[in-house]
Parts: C-alpha cells; sequence; structure tokens
C-alpha cells in the first residue's frame, strides 16, 4: 500500500501539470487578459495618422458637400506582421479625389459648410455577427446588426442625430445632413444602435471629424502637418488575433491593449517644436489619467469637446472620461536630442489595470532643429467669454444661430431659468442602469414621447448630474448642446475642463452642475452614460426642446423625420 | 481473462486495503468531486446546454463511484477511477489553459478560481488514493496512465499549445 519513491515523482509530475499549469496562467492573467502567444509589445510600433478626406477644398479648388460610407467587416493587421489578422467593422469611405477606399477616415469640414453623408449598413446581417470572441453569452444574440450613425458634438437636427431607435438594418441606407455651424471643435461619429452601441462602437465604428473656423486659423496653433488625432482605445484579443469581449456582468469592458489610432503603444518621432493633439477616449468603458514623463515637454490644454478654451491651460495631468475629447499641445522645443517622453495614464477609480495599461505612447525627439516651425503657437488667450445674445441658439425665421464658445463660457448660474436633477445609479432589484429611477425602455413603452426635462429654445438651465454610488463612474453625455461646468461637489471644476463641454465626467459619489442654453433646433434628443456597456443596459433617456408633438406631426421626428431606406446593394 | 492486479490479494488491491480507510477516502474525495460539478452546472448550462450536460454525467459517475468503491472495491473499480479521474484533471488543465475544446467558447481559455482549483486538487488527492490502494502489478499499469496524461500535459506546454 506504501507507494514506492519511483511513484512519488510520477504522481508528482502529474500534481505540477494539474496544479501549476492553471495557476501560472492565472497569476500571468493578471499582466495580460488576451490569450496572444505573443502580446504587442509596448513603443514597437511606429504612430500612424489615420485617413483623412478634407471636403473643405478638392482638387478643383471647390468643397465638397456629400460623401457616401459603407459600414463594412473588413481585415486589418492591429497586433504587427506577425500576428494573425483581425476582423473588424469600419466606416469605409471612397476618398473624393484620389478615389482610395478608406477606413474610418477623419473628414475635415469648415464652419459653416453644410454636408449630407449617406451611410450604407454592409455588414454580416446577423443576428449575433460581431466579428469577435463573445465571453457575455447574453450579449448581441437577438439582434440583427443594426446601426444609427451619431456625430458627437454636432447640432444636428433630431432625424440626423444617431438616435438609437432610428436603425439602419443590414442592407439598408440612411442620409445624414450636419450643419457645421458650430465653432471649431474635434468631434467625432460613431455607432449609436440601440442595445448595440457597445458592439458595434468596440468592432471598430469610431473616427474622428474635425470642424475648423478662424479663430483656429487666425491662433497660429499647429494645425496640418502638426495636428494629430489621438483615438485611445483598449482591446482584448483571442489567440487567433480575433477581438474578445467580456462585459463582466454588464458593467464595464476593460482591455489590456491600448491603442492610439489603432496602433498598440505607438512610437512618433517628433521634432522640437509644439505639436497638437486631439485625444478622444473612445473606449468602452476605461478613463485615462494622462501625464507626461520625461525632461522638457510641456503640455497645454487648448480645447474641450466644444471647442477652444478661453485660454491655454498648462497641466501636468488630465483625466479622459470615455467619449470626452481634449485638445492638447505638446510642446518639444526644450528636449534634449533623441529624449524619449512617454505619454502615460495613471491609476484611475473602478478601472483594471493590467501590465501595460499605465502606458500611452512614446514620442522620440528627434535631434537638431526642427526643420519647420511654422504654426508654432500657443497663444496666451483665446477669446474673452461673454453673455450669450438673446438669439444664440435659438432659430430666426427658420436660420439657426449657433453659439460661439465665448457664449457658452459666458453663461452663469443666476441666468437659468430652471433648475433640474438627474441621479445616475444601478437598480439594486434589477440591476439595471438608470437615469432618474428610468430606463430607456420607459422611452420605447411611451412611443419616443417620455422625457426628462422639456425646456424651450432658448431657455438657459441649470442641471445637477448626481452619481452617489462609489462603484462607478458615469461620463454623462447630452447631445445638442454644449454645456459649461460649473461645480464638481460644490467646488470649482478642474482647470482642464473649464472649456465648452458636452460630456462630464460624473465621478464616484459626485455631483456636477452643469449650465446650458438649450437650442437651437427643437425636438427629441438623448442623455445617456457614455460607459457604452451602461448605455445598452439601459442608461439613456431623453429630453424635449420645445412643445410636445406628435410623431407624426413632427417634421423632425427622431425617427420619422428621414427615415432608412431600401436596398444599400442596389 | 486478464491477470492484472491479482497479486498479492485476490481482488488486486494491496493486501488488507478493503477493509482499510482508503476506500473511505476515495469515496468522499469522490463525492466531493461530485457536489462540485453540480454546483458547476447552472453557470455552464447557461453557456451552452452541452457544458451544463457535461457536468452532470460528470458529477453522477462519480457520486456512482463513490458509492461502488465503498461497497465493492476492487482492482477494476479503482484503475477505472484513476482513468476517468485522470481525463477530468485534464480536461481542466486544458480548459484553464487553451480553452474548452467544443462550444460557443472553445479555445478561449477559461478563468482559474478557487473553487474550481480546489476540485482538481481534490480529484488529483483522489488518484493518489486510489494509486495506493492498488496491488504492484495494477498499479503499474495506473502509473503508466499517469505518466501519459502528466506527460501530454507538460508537452501541450512545452509546445505553447496550452498557454
Amino acid at each position: 500500500m506504501e507507494l514506492s519513491r519511483r511513484d512519488l515523482v510520477k504522481l508528482g509530475i502529474l500534481g505540477g501539470a494539474a496544479m501549476y499549469l492553471p495557476v501560472e496562467r492565472m497569476a500571468r492573467a493578471r499582466d495580460w487578459r488576451s490569450d496572444l502567444r505573443t502580446p504587442p509589445k509596448p513603443y514597437a510600433y511606429y504612430f500612424q495618422r489615420p485617413p483623412e478626406i478634407d471636403l473643405r477644398a478638392a482638387a478643383n479648388g471647390e468643397a465638397i458637400s456629400n460623401l457616401r460610407f459603407g459600414m463594412q467587416e473588413v481585415s486589418v493587421s492591429l497586433l504587427g506582421s506577425s500576428a494573425p489578422n483581425t476582423k473588424i467593422w469600419a466606416y469605409v469611405a471612397e476618398h473624393p479625389v484620389t478615389k482610395q477606399k478608406l477606413i474610418n477616415p477623419t473628414i475635415h469640414v469648415d464652419k459653416g459648410q453644410p454636408v449630407e453623408f449617406v451611410h450604407g449598413n454592409y455588414l454580416p446581417p446577423g443576428p449575433g455577427a460581431h466579428p469577435f470572441v463573445n465571453l457575455t453569452p447574453h450579449a448581441d444574440k437577438s439582434y440583427p446588426s443594426w446601426t444609427s450613425v451619431h456625430l458627437h458634438g454636432s447640432a444636428s437636427l433630431p432625424q440626423y442625430d444617431g438616435y438609437a431607435n432610428d436603425l439602419i438594418n443590414p442592407g439598408q441606407l440612411k442620409r445624414y445632413r450636419y450643419p457645421n455651424g458650430q465653432g471649431a471643435r474635434t468631434l467625432w461619429y460613431h455607432d449609436h444602435g440601440v442595445h448595440h452601441t457597445s458592439l458595434n462602437a468596440y468592432a471598430g465604428l469610431a473616427a474622428q471629424y474635425h470642424l475648423h473656423d478662424d479663430m483656429e486659423r487666425d491662433s497660429g496653433i499647429p494645425t496640418g502637418a502638426f495636428d494629430f488625432p489621438l483615438i485611445l482605445k483598449d482591446a482584448l484579443f483571442a489567440r487567433d488575433g480575433r477581438l474578445q469581449w467580456d462585459d463582466n456582468d454588464l458593467s464595464s469592458f476593460m482591455g489590456d491593449v491600448i491603442f492610439v489610432n489603432g496602433v498598440p503603444w505607438p512610437l512618433m518621432p517628433v521634432h522640437k517644436r509644439k505639436y497638437r493633439f486631439r485625444i478622444l477616449n473612445a473606449s468602452i468603458s476605461r478613463s485615462f489619467n494622462l501625464s507626461l514623463s520625461g525632461t522638457g515637454a510641456t503640455m497645454h490644454v487648448i480645447a474641450t469637446d466644444g471647442g477652444f478654451m478661453p485660454k491655454p491651460v498648462k497641466v501636468t495631468s488630465l483625466r479622459v472620461g470615455m467619449a470626452e475629447r481634449y485638445e492638447i499641445v505638446v510642446d518639444f522645443e526644450k528636449c534634449a536630442d533623441n529624449a524619449e517622453i512617454l505619454l502615460r495614464s495613471a491609476e484611475v477609480k473602478n478601472n483594471v489595470d493590467y501590465l501595460h495599461t499605465g502606458k500611452i505612447m512614446k514620442w522620440k525627439v528627434q535631434p537638431g532643429v526642427a526643420p519647420d516651425k511654422s504654426r508654432n503657437e500657443l497663444p496666451t488667450q483665446f477669446y474673452t467669454p461673454r453673455a450669450p445674445n438673446a438669439a444664440s441658439n435659438t432659430t430666426v425665421d427658420g436660420v439657426p444661430r449657433y453659439m460661439g464658445p465665448d457664449e457658452i463660457m459666458g453663461l452663469t448660474e443666476s441666468m437659468a431659468v430652471r433648475r433640474r436633477k438627474l441621479e445616475f445609479k444601478k437598480s439594486d432589484l434589477t440591476g439595471e442602469w438608470l437615469i432618474g429611477n428610468k430606463t430607456w425602455k420607459e422611452v420605447e413603452d411611451s412611443d419616443y414621447q417620455a422625457v426628462v426635462a422639456d425646456p424651450k429654445v432658448g431657455d438657459i438651465e441649470v442641471w445637477d448630474l448626481e452619481n452617489s454610488s462609489g462603484g462607478w463612474f458615469h461620463p454623462v453625455h447630452l447631445h445638442l448642446v454644449d454645456f459649461k461646468i460649473l461645480s464638481r461637489n460644490g467646488r470649482a471644476p478642474h482647470p482642464y475642463e473649464q472649456g465648452p463641454k458636452d460630456v462630464a465626467y460624473v465621478g464616484e459619489g459626485e455631483t456636477v452642475r452643469i449650465v446650458a442654453k438649450f437650442g437651437p433646433h427643437e425636438g427629441r434628443y438623448m442623455i445617456h452614460c457614455h460607459n457604452l456597456v451602461h448605455e445598452d443596459h439601459d442608461m439613456m433617456t431623453q429630453y424635449r426642446v420645445g412643445p410636445q408633438k406628435a410623431n407624426a406631426d413632427d417634421p423632425n421626428d427622431p425617427r420619422y423625420g428621414d427615415p432608412a431606406w431600401g436596398d444599400a446593394n442596389a | 481473462m486478464s491477470t492484472i492486479g491479482l497479486h498479492p490479494s485476490p481482488r488486486g488491491l494491496a493486501a488488507g486495503i478493503a477493509a482499510s480507510w482508503l476506500p473511505r477516502v476515495a469515496a468522499a474525495l469522490s463525492l466531493s468531486a461530485a457536489i462540485a460539478h453540480f454546483g458547476a452546472v447552472p453557470p455552464h448550462l447557461h453557456d451552452w446546454w452541452a457544458h451544463g450536460a457535461f457536468f452532470v454525467v460528470c458529477g453522477a459517475l462519480q457520486a456512482a463511484f463513490a458509492g461502488l468503491i465503498l461497497w465493492r472495491p476492487s482492482a477494476w473499480l479503482a484503475l477505472t477511477g484513476v482513468a476517468g479521474t485522470l481525463a477530468v484533471l485534464a480536461l481542466y488543465v486544458v480548459s484553464r489553459t487553451y480553452g474548452a475544446p467544443l462550444g460557443p467558447h472553445a479555445g478561449v481559455p477559461e478563468p482559474v478560481e478557487a473553487y474550481d482549483l480546489t476540485t482538481a486538487a481534490g480529484e488529483f488527492a483522489l488518484v493518489v488514493v486510489l494509486v495506493a490502494m492498488l496491488g504492484e502489478k495494477a498499479r503499474r499499469w495506473a502509473m503508466r496512465l499517469v505518466m501519459l496524461v502528466a506527460m501530454a500535459l507538460w508537452a501541450g506546454k512545452a509546445t505553447g499549445f496550452l498557454a
């Protein structure tokens, strides 16, 4: 009955395999959640500028006012040439001049240049067609691959705003008209399909859109070759290169690979001069707390979601919640030859961190003097805030009058005609994410008439956005309007968020007070958490500007004003 | 009829084993593994019906084995227990390092948690106890099985098949 020494050795080999292999993998999983055999290494791949379509002036010097996009599944290399390709969903557009097909292009337009886009849904029809390994079986099983395109930051009419239930089903087309009447800003277009937004956006349906104006041109700040999108996004991968999805019981998605413009932890050579970076956090649930590491470089925030701040603000760190945009100017002028400057992310409460999620990208400063020092200025001021004009953000004789950033930042609490409070929380009973104890289902059940607020066009209102929980942060997005953040828990907002905003980071246990002037359009617009897992389940509601109208009587009804049609393949 | 395990005891077990405490320990370990597998049925059933069914069958066989090894301990039964438990252990390691071989999450490693690690440790102890129950000749067969599974797992790790 006694075991020999040889037997014990053999059993030890078995026991080692049975216990050590899973435990060793578990230990590694704290560093990497992805299952890649060879995960990408930080700073091993060069930075890439996303492709661009400049509609301001085509080859013949005339601006282009229309563009056709196809939402398609494409196979791209995200993890280097030695790794398998990854299937993603993307907005694919043909460049109007070169005729080249471009994936998720950055669009450039001028203020006052209205454009019309047509989006066709050519995605695999589904249901459950998303191109990733889905570790949450409840997700995406019952819906076809419907989409809705939201130009985030644009004061569009309701039927062109990407209303969640204004769907483009597979095989359909939809027209979007963008007035581009607001001031210069970084917008982004992304999916907003009801209950699918997180999955569609994670699959890749997101890109930037830049609105330019004279204030930007006259300021001397870096533009053109020295003006770069920085689209930050985290992801998880399966061994075969497919994306993985896990929303952790409807709470959050947390990836372990950080992408900047589709490149993991890129390396970017820079010269000794100023560069402008348009940071967009396009992650599903991860926020960032950015800072520079290295000697000689400085960072100024010059613009927020809704455009320029009154003046540049020098910062050492910058918290960027999902969907927030911050334009920064990084000055490498005083850096040493070959200096390496890191963009890092410090810990953020309720993020889940892995081995390299504290890293974002690296800049390598080229030796010698910068060969081009044009557009190398950082003005001391962009504008002085002023009280808004009575006609601003209203429609006069059928012409919308948009608010300038100076008027948005000139709003004060005493101008408000009304106060409201919206509470963002999770239901202890149902596990649903609620706004004011309501979900999007109640909007659907009311035939899309139920609203949580009903300001008149031109009304100035103060809203308190309250997150009483300690467990979650909620980046809250109001469609249509830009607002000014008045306070956080009664204290002044962070210096870097004192610019026009359309997303307010409502942290754990925080109440954020905002003021906005509602308009210029009438109609129903969404409010939601931009943790897209929360939005899908079901932290979304709507407000209405102007009087209530029956759906059939409303020419700007968000679902029937200009619905998707027909056959995308025709 | 094969002669494995006929010595030194007539039933192929080590001398005096039938009356010893080892079958009781084996039964307790097998029963606890069965309970653990039954407990894992709901989440696996939620993933895929076949995963849930596997855990039901596995738990039922382990519970039946617990009863049999107490009632009529024999070399054949112990050897069968070794083979079956090794298969379950191997599948566990594969599921945590490669992923389930079939189903909606095939090829995606499952997370390692204290619950399943404790269950696997209990199953490894069951193999040790069952081997200890065997006589010399049957034990030789059992150890061949043990080595076969152990080497296959380590080879899987060495070749990168198992993460």
